[in-house]
Protein backbone atom coordinates (compact mmCIF):
# COMPACT_ATOMS: atom_id res chain seq x y z
CA UNK A 1 0.00 0.00 0.00
CA UNK A 2 1.19 3.55 -1.36
CA UNK A 3 1.33 6.47 1.61
CA UNK A 4 -1.53 8.60 1.12
CA UNK A 5 0.61 12.06 0.67
CA UNK A 6 -1.09 14.76 2.50
CA UNK A 7 -3.00 17.28 0.25
CA UNK A 8 -1.44 20.95 0.17
CA UNK A 9 -4.69 23.03 -0.29
CA UNK A 10 -8.24 21.91 0.91
CA UNK A 11 -10.12 24.16 -1.13
CA UNK A 12 -9.30 22.20 -4.51
CA UNK A 13 -8.14 19.23 -3.15
CA UNK A 14 -10.35 16.95 -1.43
CA UNK A 15 -9.37 14.63 1.38
CA UNK A 16 -10.06 10.94 0.93
CA UNK A 17 -13.29 11.61 2.25
CA UNK A 18 -14.45 14.31 0.33
CA UNK A 19 -12.81 12.33 -3.07
CA UNK A 20 -15.59 9.61 -1.99
CA UNK A 21 -18.06 12.30 -1.99
CA UNK A 22 -17.24 12.95 -5.07
CA UNK A 23 -16.92 9.56 -6.49
CA UNK A 24 -20.41 8.70 -5.29
CA UNK A 25 -21.76 12.19 -6.93
CA UNK A 26 -19.57 10.79 -10.67
CA UNK A 27 -21.49 7.48 -9.87
CA UNK A 28 -25.15 9.14 -9.56
CA UNK A 29 -24.56 11.56 -12.68
CA UNK A 30 -23.79 7.83 -14.62
CA UNK A 31 -26.45 6.28 -13.58
CA UNK A 32 -28.90 9.63 -14.35
CA UNK A 33 -27.43 10.45 -17.85
CA UNK A 34 -28.45 9.56 -21.16
CA UNK A 35 -26.68 6.42 -22.62
CA UNK A 36 -25.54 7.69 -25.67
CA UNK A 37 -25.56 6.53 -28.96
CA UNK A 38 -22.80 4.42 -30.36
CA UNK A 39 -21.38 5.70 -33.48
CA UNK A 40 -22.00 3.07 -36.57
CA UNK A 41 -19.01 0.44 -36.50
CA UNK A 42 -20.59 -1.93 -39.13
CA UNK A 43 -17.76 -1.23 -41.80
CA UNK A 44 -14.66 -2.94 -39.12
CA UNK A 45 -14.98 -6.79 -38.57
CA UNK A 46 -13.19 -9.20 -36.43
CA UNK A 47 -9.90 -8.91 -37.88
CA UNK A 48 -9.76 -4.99 -37.58
CA UNK A 49 -9.92 -5.61 -33.59
CA UNK A 50 -6.51 -7.55 -33.84
CA UNK A 51 -5.07 -4.45 -34.96
CA UNK A 52 -6.75 -1.82 -32.78
CA UNK A 53 -8.48 -1.32 -29.58
CA UNK A 54 -12.18 -2.79 -29.46
CA UNK A 55 -15.03 -0.20 -28.00
CA UNK A 56 -16.00 -1.09 -24.74
CA UNK A 57 -17.49 -0.05 -21.33
CA UNK A 58 -14.65 2.32 -21.19
CA UNK A 59 -15.73 3.58 -24.58
CA UNK A 60 -19.16 3.83 -23.66
CA UNK A 61 -18.52 5.85 -20.47
CA UNK A 62 -16.58 8.16 -22.03
CA UNK A 63 -18.95 9.29 -24.66
CA UNK A 64 -21.85 8.77 -22.45
CA UNK A 65 -19.80 12.04 -20.30
CA UNK A 66 -19.22 13.65 -24.10
CA UNK A 67 -23.20 13.64 -24.84
CA UNK A 68 -24.21 14.72 -21.57
CA UNK A 69 -21.76 18.16 -21.97
CA UNK A 70 -23.18 18.67 -25.65
CA UNK A 71 -27.00 17.96 -23.69
CA UNK A 72 -25.92 20.60 -21.34
CA UNK A 73 -24.55 22.78 -23.73
CA UNK A 74 -27.76 23.16 -25.80
CA UNK A 75 -29.75 23.89 -23.02
CA UNK A 76 -27.69 26.51 -21.64
CA UNK A 77 -26.96 28.13 -24.96
CA UNK A 78 -28.61 31.49 -25.52
CA UNK A 79 -27.89 35.02 -23.66
CA UNK A 80 -29.36 33.34 -20.31
CA UNK A 81 -27.31 30.45 -20.07
CA UNK A 82 -24.04 33.19 -20.55
CA UNK A 83 -26.07 35.45 -17.69
CA UNK A 84 -25.96 32.30 -14.89
CA UNK A 85 -22.51 31.18 -16.08
CA UNK A 86 -20.46 34.25 -16.00
CA UNK A 87 -22.90 34.56 -12.81
CA UNK A 88 -21.81 31.54 -11.01
CA UNK A 89 -18.06 31.96 -12.82
CA UNK A 90 -18.16 35.13 -10.08
CA UNK A 91 -19.63 33.73 -7.32
CA UNK A 92 -17.53 30.51 -7.58
CA UNK A 93 -13.85 32.43 -7.56
CA UNK A 94 -11.39 30.53 -6.60
CA UNK A 95 -13.45 28.38 -4.07
CA UNK A 96 -15.43 25.57 -4.56
CA UNK A 97 -13.37 23.43 -7.48
CA UNK A 98 -15.71 20.90 -8.14
CA UNK A 99 -18.59 22.92 -8.35
CA UNK A 100 -16.92 25.19 -10.75
CA UNK A 101 -16.55 22.58 -12.86
CA UNK A 102 -20.36 21.11 -12.43
CA UNK A 103 -21.60 24.21 -13.69
CA UNK A 104 -18.92 25.42 -15.95
CA UNK A 105 -20.10 24.12 -19.16
CA UNK A 106 -17.86 24.66 -22.18
CA UNK A 107 -19.94 26.91 -25.21
CA UNK A 108 -20.34 25.59 -29.13
CA UNK A 109 -18.80 28.89 -29.64
CA UNK A 110 -16.02 28.13 -27.67
CA UNK A 111 -14.88 24.93 -29.98
CA UNK A 112 -12.74 25.45 -32.54
CA UNK A 113 -10.09 22.94 -32.19
CA UNK A 114 -10.78 19.68 -30.72
CA UNK A 115 -7.57 16.86 -30.08
CA UNK A 116 -8.21 12.79 -29.50
CA UNK A 117 -4.86 11.30 -28.44
CA UNK A 118 -4.67 7.66 -28.90
CA UNK A 119 -7.82 7.72 -30.95
CA UNK A 120 -8.27 4.00 -32.05
CA UNK A 121 -11.56 3.13 -33.55
CA UNK A 122 -11.93 6.80 -33.68
CA UNK A 123 -15.63 6.73 -32.12
CA UNK A 124 -15.35 9.53 -29.19
CA UNK A 125 -14.13 12.25 -32.09
CA UNK A 126 -16.64 11.15 -34.10
CA UNK A 127 -19.23 11.07 -31.88
CA UNK A 128 -18.43 14.45 -30.95
CA UNK A 129 -18.49 15.49 -34.68
CA UNK A 130 -21.32 14.37 -35.31
CA UNK A 131 -23.29 15.73 -32.16
CA UNK A 132 -21.23 19.34 -33.29
CA UNK A 133 -22.84 18.74 -36.81
CA UNK A 134 -26.29 18.18 -36.00
CA UNK A 135 -26.78 20.68 -33.69
CA UNK A 136 -25.86 23.48 -36.06
CA UNK A 137 -27.77 21.61 -38.55
CA UNK A 138 -30.63 22.30 -35.77
CA UNK A 139 -29.63 26.11 -36.28
CA UNK A 140 -29.81 26.54 -39.60
CA UNK A 141 -33.82 24.75 -39.52
CA UNK A 142 -34.93 26.92 -37.18
CA UNK A 143 -33.29 29.72 -38.64
CA UNK A 144 -34.93 28.54 -42.06
CA UNK A 145 -38.38 28.11 -40.67
CA UNK A 146 -37.68 31.97 -38.75
CA UNK A 147 -37.54 33.04 -42.46
CA UNK A 148 -40.76 31.02 -43.46
CA UNK A 149 -42.76 32.75 -40.83
CA UNK A 150 -41.23 36.55 -41.14
CA UNK A 151 -43.06 36.48 -44.11
CA UNK A 152 -46.04 36.70 -42.61
CA UNK A 153 -45.62 38.49 -39.84
CA UNK A 154 -42.08 40.49 -39.41
CA UNK A 155 -42.52 41.64 -35.75
CA UNK A 156 -43.05 37.57 -34.85
CA UNK A 157 -39.25 37.10 -34.92
CA UNK A 158 -39.49 35.10 -31.62
CA UNK A 159 -36.53 34.84 -29.29
CA UNK A 160 -35.13 31.33 -30.61
CA UNK A 161 -34.82 32.26 -34.02
CA UNK A 162 -33.09 34.91 -32.72
CA UNK A 163 -30.90 33.40 -30.63
CA UNK A 164 -30.25 30.82 -33.46
CA UNK A 165 -29.46 32.92 -36.13
CA UNK A 166 -27.04 34.52 -33.15
CA UNK A 167 -25.55 31.22 -33.44
CA UNK A 168 -25.92 30.41 -37.13
CA UNK A 169 -23.81 33.49 -37.69
CA UNK A 170 -20.91 32.58 -35.77
CA UNK A 171 -19.22 29.67 -36.75
CA UNK A 172 -20.27 26.39 -37.11
CA UNK A 173 -17.23 24.52 -38.12
CA UNK A 174 -14.30 22.99 -36.32
CA UNK A 175 -11.68 21.29 -36.93
CA UNK A 176 -11.15 17.85 -35.10
CA UNK A 177 -7.26 16.67 -35.20
CA UNK A 178 -6.47 12.64 -34.19
CA UNK A 179 -3.24 11.01 -33.40
CA UNK A 180 -2.55 7.46 -32.59
CA UNK A 181 1.13 5.78 -32.48
CA UNK A 182 -0.64 2.83 -34.62
CA UNK A 183 -0.95 3.60 -37.94
CA UNK A 184 -4.39 0.83 -38.27
CA UNK A 185 -6.07 3.18 -35.78
CA UNK A 186 -5.23 6.54 -37.85
CA UNK A 187 -6.79 4.32 -40.78
CA UNK A 188 -9.79 2.91 -39.33
CA UNK A 189 -10.66 6.65 -37.70
CA UNK A 190 -10.73 7.98 -40.84
CA UNK A 191 -12.64 5.10 -42.14
CA UNK A 192 -15.33 5.49 -38.72
CA UNK A 193 -15.80 9.45 -39.60
CA UNK A 194 -17.32 8.97 -43.41
CA UNK A 195 -18.83 5.79 -42.23
CA UNK A 196 -20.98 8.13 -39.75
CA UNK A 197 -21.68 11.08 -42.63
CA UNK A 198 -18.47 13.07 -42.40
CA UNK A 199 -16.54 13.67 -44.67
CA UNK A 200 -12.96 12.28 -44.91
CA UNK A 201 -11.10 15.10 -44.26
CA UNK A 202 -13.24 16.41 -41.12
CA UNK A 203 -11.19 14.23 -38.82
CA UNK A 204 -7.78 15.54 -39.45
CA UNK A 205 -5.24 12.36 -38.32
CA UNK A 206 -2.02 12.22 -37.58
CA UNK A 207 0.42 9.49 -36.57
CA UNK A 208 2.69 10.05 -33.90
CA UNK A 209 3.83 9.33 -30.14
CA UNK A 210 0.84 11.20 -28.06
CA UNK A 211 0.33 15.08 -29.08
CA UNK A 212 4.28 15.22 -29.15
CA UNK A 213 4.36 16.83 -32.78
CA UNK A 214 1.78 19.81 -31.81
CA UNK A 215 2.44 20.27 -28.41
CA UNK A 216 4.39 24.00 -29.67
CA UNK A 217 1.78 24.91 -32.12
CA UNK A 218 -1.28 24.01 -30.63
CA UNK A 219 0.25 25.20 -26.85
CA UNK A 220 -3.52 26.97 -24.92
CA UNK A 221 -5.40 26.08 -28.51
CA UNK A 222 -7.41 22.65 -27.66
CA UNK A 223 -10.79 23.61 -26.88
CA UNK A 224 -11.93 19.80 -26.11
CA UNK A 225 -9.31 17.37 -25.39
CA UNK A 226 -10.23 13.19 -25.40
CA UNK A 227 -7.90 10.50 -23.98
CA UNK A 228 -8.40 7.15 -23.21
CA UNK A 229 -4.93 6.11 -22.58
CA UNK A 230 -3.75 2.39 -21.72
CA UNK A 231 -4.48 2.63 -17.63
CA UNK A 232 -4.20 -1.15 -17.37
CA UNK A 233 -1.40 -1.66 -14.89
CA UNK A 234 1.33 -4.34 -16.43
CA UNK A 235 4.85 -4.64 -16.03
CA UNK A 236 6.72 -1.65 -17.66
CA UNK A 237 8.46 -3.56 -20.39
CA UNK A 238 4.75 -4.10 -21.65
CA UNK A 239 3.93 -0.57 -22.48
CA UNK A 240 4.03 -0.03 -26.59
CA UNK A 241 6.48 2.45 -27.60
CA UNK A 242 5.59 1.46 -30.84
CA UNK A 243 2.47 0.27 -33.00
CA UNK A 244 0.78 -3.37 -32.20
CA UNK A 245 -2.60 -3.73 -29.90
CA UNK A 246 -0.57 -3.83 -26.78
CA UNK A 247 -0.28 -0.14 -27.22
CA UNK A 248 -4.00 0.27 -26.91
CA UNK A 249 -4.04 -0.77 -22.93
CA UNK A 250 -0.78 -1.64 -21.52
CA UNK A 251 0.03 0.98 -18.73
CA UNK A 252 3.08 -0.24 -16.97
CA UNK A 253 3.05 0.40 -13.30
CA UNK A 254 -0.08 1.67 -11.54
CA UNK A 255 -1.59 1.99 -15.23
CA UNK A 256 0.16 5.25 -15.02
CA UNK A 257 3.57 5.09 -17.30
CA UNK A 258 1.65 6.73 -20.21
CA UNK A 259 -1.32 8.68 -18.69
CA UNK A 260 1.97 10.43 -16.43
CA UNK A 261 3.13 11.50 -19.97
CA UNK A 262 0.29 13.02 -21.44
CA UNK A 263 -0.58 15.30 -17.86
CA UNK A 264 2.29 17.53 -19.19
CA UNK A 265 1.01 17.68 -22.76
CA UNK A 266 -2.68 18.11 -21.93
CA UNK A 267 -1.87 20.67 -19.51
CA UNK A 268 -0.11 22.69 -21.93
CA UNK A 269 -2.56 21.96 -24.75
CA UNK A 270 -5.76 23.02 -23.32
CA UNK A 271 -6.96 26.48 -23.92
CA UNK A 272 -7.45 28.85 -21.11
CA UNK A 273 -10.32 29.50 -19.72
CA UNK A 274 -13.02 27.70 -21.31
CA UNK A 275 -10.84 24.35 -22.35
CA UNK A 276 -12.29 20.95 -21.13
CA UNK A 277 -10.56 17.38 -21.19
CA UNK A 278 -11.87 13.89 -20.66
CA UNK A 279 -9.56 11.23 -19.71
CA UNK A 280 -10.75 7.69 -18.79
CA UNK A 281 -9.09 5.96 -15.81
CA UNK A 282 -9.58 3.17 -13.30
CA UNK A 283 -8.90 3.18 -9.15
CA UNK A 284 -5.49 1.56 -10.11
CA UNK A 285 -4.36 4.88 -11.21
CA UNK A 286 -4.85 6.41 -7.98
CA UNK A 287 -6.65 9.31 -10.00
CA UNK A 288 -6.90 11.16 -6.36
CA UNK A 289 -3.14 11.73 -6.94
CA UNK A 290 -4.02 12.72 -10.56
CA UNK A 291 -6.08 15.17 -9.50
CA UNK A 292 -3.79 16.78 -6.57
CA UNK A 293 -0.83 16.81 -8.89
CA UNK A 294 -2.56 18.62 -11.90
CA UNK A 295 -3.75 20.88 -9.76
CA UNK A 296 -0.63 21.97 -7.89
CA UNK A 297 1.83 21.63 -10.75
CA UNK A 298 -0.54 23.45 -13.74
CA UNK A 299 -3.87 25.02 -11.98
CA UNK A 300 -6.06 22.51 -13.87
CA UNK A 301 -9.06 21.35 -11.84
CA UNK A 302 -9.37 17.53 -12.22
CA UNK A 303 -12.73 16.38 -11.01
CA UNK A 304 -14.49 13.11 -11.21
CA UNK A 305 -17.22 13.37 -13.63
CA UNK A 306 -18.47 9.78 -14.14
CA UNK A 307 -18.10 6.82 -12.71
CA UNK A 308 -19.20 3.14 -13.30
CA UNK A 309 -18.75 -0.11 -12.38
CA UNK A 310 -17.84 -2.46 -15.29
CA UNK A 311 -16.52 -6.03 -14.72
CA UNK A 312 -13.10 -5.97 -12.20
CA UNK A 313 -12.65 -2.31 -12.80
CA UNK A 314 -14.09 1.15 -12.03
CA UNK A 315 -14.16 3.29 -14.65
CA UNK A 316 -13.86 7.10 -13.90
CA UNK A 317 -14.02 9.87 -16.40
CA UNK A 318 -12.39 12.89 -14.92
CA UNK A 319 -13.20 16.12 -16.17
CA UNK A 320 -10.16 18.37 -16.17
CA UNK A 321 -10.52 22.68 -16.38
CA UNK A 322 -8.29 25.07 -16.52
CA UNK A 323 -7.88 27.82 -13.81
CA UNK A 324 -4.83 29.90 -15.52
CA UNK A 325 -2.98 30.55 -18.64
CA UNK A 326 -0.42 27.60 -19.47
CA UNK A 327 2.97 29.47 -18.84
CA UNK A 328 6.02 27.64 -19.67
CA UNK A 329 7.61 27.43 -16.83
CA UNK A 330 6.87 23.93 -15.86
CA UNK A 331 7.59 22.80 -19.49
CA UNK A 332 10.33 21.15 -18.51
CA UNK A 333 9.39 19.65 -14.88
CA UNK A 334 9.70 15.58 -14.61
CA UNK A 335 6.64 14.48 -13.82
CA UNK A 336 8.26 11.38 -11.79
CA UNK A 337 6.20 10.68 -8.89
CA UNK A 338 8.02 9.75 -5.67
CA UNK B 1 -3.11 16.21 -45.23
CA UNK B 2 -3.98 20.07 -45.28
CA UNK B 3 -1.97 23.34 -44.82
CA UNK B 4 -3.64 23.75 -41.29
CA UNK B 5 -2.71 20.86 -39.94
CA UNK B 6 0.91 21.00 -41.60
CA UNK B 7 0.99 24.57 -39.79
CA UNK B 8 0.76 22.92 -36.29
CA UNK B 9 3.41 20.07 -37.01
CA UNK B 10 6.97 19.91 -35.67
CA UNK B 11 9.96 17.46 -35.89
CA UNK B 12 11.07 16.47 -32.31
CA UNK B 13 13.74 13.61 -33.89
CA UNK B 14 16.48 13.25 -31.23
CA UNK B 15 19.45 16.06 -32.30
CA UNK B 16 16.47 18.45 -33.49
CA UNK B 17 17.14 22.48 -32.58
CA UNK B 18 14.42 23.51 -34.50
CA UNK B 19 12.09 21.30 -36.05
CA UNK B 20 9.76 23.93 -37.89
CA UNK B 21 8.00 24.21 -40.05
CA UNK B 22 8.30 21.51 -41.91
CA UNK B 23 9.45 21.21 -45.49
CA UNK B 24 7.02 19.52 -47.76
CA UNK B 25 8.05 17.30 -50.71
CA UNK B 26 5.49 16.74 -53.09
CA UNK B 27 4.31 13.52 -54.68
CA UNK B 28 0.85 13.87 -55.02
CA UNK B 29 -1.34 17.19 -54.50
CA UNK B 30 -4.92 16.71 -54.70
CA UNK B 31 -6.93 20.46 -54.93
CA UNK B 32 -10.95 20.41 -54.10
CA UNK B 33 -12.64 23.76 -53.77
CA UNK B 34 -14.62 24.42 -50.93
CA UNK B 35 -16.96 26.88 -49.97
CA UNK B 36 -15.53 30.11 -48.01
CA UNK B 37 -16.09 29.99 -44.60
CA UNK B 38 -15.43 33.44 -43.22
CA UNK B 39 -16.20 33.10 -38.99
CA UNK B 40 -13.98 29.88 -39.32
CA UNK B 41 -10.91 31.04 -40.79
CA UNK B 42 -10.98 34.32 -38.57
CA UNK B 43 -11.46 32.42 -35.69
CA UNK B 44 -8.39 30.19 -36.61
CA UNK B 45 -6.21 32.57 -37.52
CA UNK B 46 -4.86 33.72 -34.63
CA UNK B 47 -3.38 30.05 -33.87
CA UNK B 48 -1.93 29.98 -37.58
CA UNK B 49 1.99 30.81 -38.65
CA UNK B 50 2.14 33.43 -41.46
CA UNK B 51 5.38 32.54 -42.33
CA UNK B 52 4.86 28.80 -41.97
CA UNK B 53 1.57 28.80 -44.05
CA UNK B 54 3.27 31.19 -46.85
CA UNK B 55 6.65 29.08 -47.15
CA UNK B 56 3.95 26.04 -47.43
CA UNK B 57 2.23 27.36 -50.40
CA UNK B 58 5.37 28.04 -51.89
CA UNK B 59 6.57 24.44 -51.88
CA UNK B 60 2.73 22.95 -52.39
CA UNK B 61 1.61 26.09 -54.35
CA UNK B 62 3.22 25.00 -58.38
CA UNK B 63 2.08 21.49 -58.02
CA UNK B 64 -1.77 22.69 -57.96
CA UNK B 65 -3.78 22.80 -61.11
CA UNK B 66 -3.94 26.05 -61.24
CA UNK B 67 -0.70 26.96 -59.53
CA UNK B 68 -1.60 28.26 -55.93
CA UNK B 69 -0.23 31.89 -56.21
CA UNK B 70 2.40 32.85 -53.83
CA UNK B 71 0.98 34.50 -50.42
CA UNK B 72 2.14 38.45 -49.76
CA UNK B 73 5.27 38.61 -48.30
CA UNK B 74 3.69 40.56 -45.44
CA UNK B 75 1.22 39.09 -42.70
CA UNK B 76 -2.14 40.54 -44.05
CA UNK B 77 -3.73 40.29 -40.60
CA UNK B 78 -2.52 41.31 -37.21
CA UNK B 79 -4.19 38.91 -34.82
CA UNK B 80 -5.54 41.81 -32.70
CA UNK B 81 -7.30 42.89 -35.73
CA UNK B 82 -8.68 40.62 -38.36
CA UNK B 83 -11.37 42.79 -39.88
CA UNK B 84 -8.50 44.90 -42.13
CA UNK B 85 -8.80 41.16 -44.27
CA UNK B 86 -10.81 41.86 -47.65
CA UNK B 87 -12.38 39.27 -49.44
CA UNK B 88 -9.42 38.30 -51.98
CA UNK B 89 -6.83 37.36 -49.21
CA UNK B 90 -9.09 35.72 -47.46
CA UNK B 91 -10.47 33.70 -50.10
CA UNK B 92 -6.42 32.77 -51.17
CA UNK B 93 -5.94 32.03 -47.50
CA UNK B 94 -8.97 29.98 -47.15
CA UNK B 95 -7.82 27.95 -50.11
CA UNK B 96 -4.19 27.82 -49.22
CA UNK B 97 -5.78 26.18 -45.55
CA UNK B 98 -8.60 23.95 -46.22
CA UNK B 99 -8.51 23.54 -50.19
CA UNK B 100 -5.09 21.58 -50.77
CA UNK B 101 -3.98 18.32 -49.97
CA UNK B 102 -0.46 16.72 -49.74
CA UNK B 103 -1.91 13.11 -50.52
CA UNK B 104 1.70 11.36 -51.28
CA UNK B 105 5.17 13.09 -50.16
CA UNK B 106 7.12 13.68 -47.23
CA UNK B 107 7.50 16.03 -44.39
CA UNK B 108 11.51 16.95 -43.68
CA UNK B 109 13.09 18.53 -40.85
CA UNK B 110 14.11 21.19 -41.41
CA UNK B 111 17.09 20.98 -39.31
CA UNK B 112 18.31 16.62 -39.38
CA UNK B 113 16.60 16.16 -42.66
CA UNK B 114 14.06 13.11 -41.18
CA UNK B 115 12.01 12.67 -43.78
CA UNK B 116 8.62 12.04 -42.03
CA UNK B 117 6.30 10.17 -44.98
CA UNK B 118 3.08 11.32 -45.67
CA UNK B 119 0.40 8.81 -47.54
CA UNK B 120 -3.45 8.39 -48.18
CA UNK B 121 -3.22 12.07 -47.03
CA UNK B 122 -1.94 10.74 -43.22
CA UNK B 123 1.32 11.96 -42.42
CA UNK B 124 3.30 9.66 -39.84
CA UNK B 125 5.42 11.51 -37.47
CA UNK B 126 6.21 8.44 -35.40
CA UNK B 127 9.69 8.00 -33.94
CA UNK B 128 11.96 4.83 -34.07
CA UNK B 129 12.97 4.15 -30.84
CA UNK B 130 16.55 5.22 -31.67
CA UNK B 131 15.39 8.48 -32.74
CA UNK B 132 13.60 9.67 -29.16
Amino acid sequence: MVEYHPLRSEDHNPTTAEYARLNNDAERRAKECRSAKMPCLSHLCRRDYDDVYEPSDDTYLLIDAIGMDVDAMMTTEGEEGERRRRRDDRRGGEKRGGDIIEKKIIRRDDIEITLEIGCGTGVPTVYLATRLRDMAADDRRVVARGEDDATEDDANDDDDVVAAKKKTSNSRRVAHFVTDINADAIRITKSTATMNGLSHDDVRAIGCDLASELLDELENDVDVLIFNPPYVPTPDEDVGSTAGIEASWAGGADGRVVIDRALPQIARLLAYPHGVAYVVVVDDNYPERIMQLMYERYGILVIPWLRRRARNEYLTILKMTTTRMYSGQTRERDFALT
Amino acid sequence: MRLLTHNFLRSNVKGTENGYPLIIEVTTVRCEESPVDREFLLSLLPKVDYPALRSAVRQLGPHCDPPLPDLPEDMPWSDEDLTSLDDATISSLHRALFDVYLVEGYLVCPDTGRKFPVKDSIPNMILHEDEI
